[in-house]
């Protein structure tokens, strides 16, 4: 909360965030759970503002063996980073849980890009249209993109509107299934100048409704 | 003669308490609003308020609103309860029937609280509301 309160973020506006995260999560885990035929667990959404280095350190010490993404950049009144991540070991998971019964076990690698694509873009979609709808923002979203094993620098390199040292938002949910052993976590990154504007659009979201 | 009820709102959300209490307000400004931040406070609330019609959140730190809502079902056989979620998945929604809770789709609306309220008026005086 100390960090939030040096960017002049109020309780109300934090507590705020949170709920709009867990709506657009609650629907994306409908989502999934459809599409995977199982009930999937969610944790309360955790909103922190940090450097870009304590993100890359902190998914780098939960995933040691690598990870598989899949991430959407959106632009627009706030621009940011979303992305679903797995470990790489659970990754394929999610893979058999969706095409199971549809296509053969040896063609389910040729379809994994695909796959974990369109679920990366049926859950980020529905955090994104989520956040833009409730606050009125306008966000357009880009094609989503997916890299298997790639180290955590992958997921931050290549992206000019991260910045590396400054303080940036950070906000992950963490899924699960029981049955078919999927895990994974969604997370959203947002650099400065978007933090502030999302704090405005917040703002003027609370002053109407209170 | 219009009834008087309470409803107990348990949300780990200010904002989702204000919305849900301003629904409310909007369905019936003569109805007291009880609120409670997590699933164990919302169980004390409930014990000393007795309250008519119960909306939980389902996804709070500690017992989720589906834990909530078995332990009130237990003290209470009758009372209308329903589950304030996005997260309407068919694994929740059998869970949610065999408690006899309904849901209450969010983003919250009036139009949405208002159906559950008016279905819980009509389950409790056994006829239409009054206008």
């Amino acid at each position: 909360m100390n960090e939030f309160s040096r960017l002049s973020w109020s309780g109300d506006q934090v507590d705020a965030l949170t709920e709009i995260m867990n709506i657009g999560i609650g629907v994306a885990a409908k989502n999934l759970s459809e599409m995977v035929a199982e009930e999937v667990f969610l944790s309360i959404p955790e909103i922190r503002l940090v450097s870009r280095s304590n993100i890359s350190e902190e998914l780098l010490s939960q995933n040691p063996e690598g990870m598989s993404f899949v991430f959407q950049d959106f632009c627009g009144s706030i621009n940011g980073r979303s992305a679903l991540i797995f470990p790489i070991k659970k990754s394929f998971n999610l893979v058999k849980a969706l095409l199971n019964n549809v296509v053969a076990d040896d063609e389910m690698t040729e379809m994994e890009q695909e796959a974990l694509s369109e679920v990366g873009n049926v859950i980020l979609n529905a955090c994104i249209a989520t956040l833009a709808d409730t606050l009125d923002l306008h966000m357009e979203v880009e094609i989503p993109q997916y890299v298997r094993g790639g180290a955590v620098n992958v997921l931050l390199a290549g992206d000019d509107v991260l910045d590396h040292s400054r303080t940036n938002l950070f906000c992950a949910v963490n899924f699960k299934t029981h049955q078919s052993g999927i895990d994974g976590y969604v997370l959203f990154l947002l650099e400065l100048p978007s933090v502030k504007k999302l704090r405005i659009s917040l703002e003027q979201f609370l002053q109407k409704i209170m | 003669m219009e009834s008087q009820r309470t409803v107990l709102v348990v949300d780990d959300s200010k904002l989702a308490r204000i919305m849900l209490q301003k629904a409310i307000s909007h369905y019936n400004s003569n109805w007291k609003v009880t609120v409670a931040n997590n699933g164990e406070d919302g169980l004390t609330v409930f014990e000393e308020n007795n309250p008519d019609i119960v909306i939980v959140d389902y996804h709070m730190p500690g017992i989720t609103g589906l834990e909530l809502a078995g332990k009130l079902r237990q003290q209470n056989r009758s009372i209308p309860i329903a589950l304030c979620t996005a997260n309407i998945q068919e694994a929740i929604k059998k869970q949610a029937a065999l408690l006899d809770v309904s849901f209450v789709a969010k983003p919250v609306s009036e139009t949405n609280v208002g159906h559950f309220l008016e279905k819980s008026e009509i389950a409790i005086n056994g006829t239409e509301p009054h206008e």
